[in-house]
């Protein structure tokens, strides 16, 4: 079953990512994370050496601390309203 | 009985090959003769030309020709000005019991879903330099909607799908495109 990533957006709602294809090593979540995180900073290349997950949530220079929210499965979101992020109620 | 050997003196001068490599036959002139082990001026080792997208062809005047195993470098697709860098098709509004499902896509990392009607793109590849390309998107659902370009990082971009009217819509499918330098 595929994994979606949630994470939350500046404005308090959430975003729903969809990850292409396989990511054994985690380099597209990570840089997807790099780059919903920016604010200020457009102009910054993603390095994996020195953008790790920790780097991200701990907050770099132009971008807001970010981290997942959740994973869920696809299953999840077979709802009934297309916007469902905003009926979503959660839970731990 | 002696028997005495007489070396007989080679009556032919042999001299290097001077064959003209041409487009036709043509008789030559000279009255020298070659070994038939000498080695012809054939081939030459220059680099051939690097093919970049919209090239003229060129008959070509050199007098010798490439190896037959030759190679040219071409134009890398990231370079190409007419190339779109990145699509993506999308499911964006996954209906009864269906999933969130990227149909298919270049370039393209990972899809988000933001909000209603916006869309956040991380690119594989990034492009050169922020809000200096062009991402473009559309999408139906028995109508066309537009996408309007919100603005981009070198890494990702983000889109607003809307109706029409203005109001932002989750279409199915949504599709995007960009162009630019990478």
């Amino acid at each position: 079953m595929a994994k979606l990533q949630v994470i939350p957006n500046s404005d308090g709602g959430v975003s729903i990512i969809k990850i292409v294809g396989d990511d054994p090593g985690g380099l597209k979540l990570t840089k997807t994370l790099f780059e919903h995180s920016r604010t200020t900073d457009m102009d910054t290349h993603f390095e994996p050496a020195v953008h790790t997950l920790e780097a991200i949530a701990a907050g770099l220079p132009g971008h807001r601390a970010l981290s997942l929210s959740a994973e869920i499965d696809d299953a999840d979101v077979r709802l009934l309203d297309r916007y469902f992020r905003d009926a979503w109620e959660w839970s731990d | 009985m002696t028997i005495n050997v007489t070396p007989i003196p080679r009556l032919t001068a042999l001299t290097d090959p001077a064959f003209i490599l041409g487009t036709s036959n043509a008789a030559g002139s000279a009255i020298t003769a070659v070994a038939s082990n000498s080695t012809l001026l054939a081939f030459d080792a220059t680099l051939p030309d690097a093919i970049t997208f919209g090239q003229s062809g060129a008959a070509g005047s050199a007098t010798v020709t490439s190896r037959r195993d030759h190679a040219h470098a071409t134009e890398s697709v990231t370079a190409a000005s007419s190339s779109a860098k990145a699509w993506s098709m999308t499911n964006a509004w996954p209906g009864l019991g269906s999933d969130f499902v990227i149909n298919d896509s270049y370039n393209v990392d990972s899809i988000a879903d933001n909000g209603p009607g916006l869309f956040t793109l991380t690119w594989t590849t990034d492009f050169a330099v922020a809000n200096t390309y062009v991402n473009g998107g559309w999408g139906s659902e028995g109508r066309i909607v537009g996408a309007i370009y919100n603005g981009a990082a070198v890494g990702s971009s983000q889109n607003t799908v809307v109706t029409d009217s203005g109001a932002r819509t989750d279409g199915n499918p949504v599709m995007f495109v960009a162009f630019g330098a990478q």
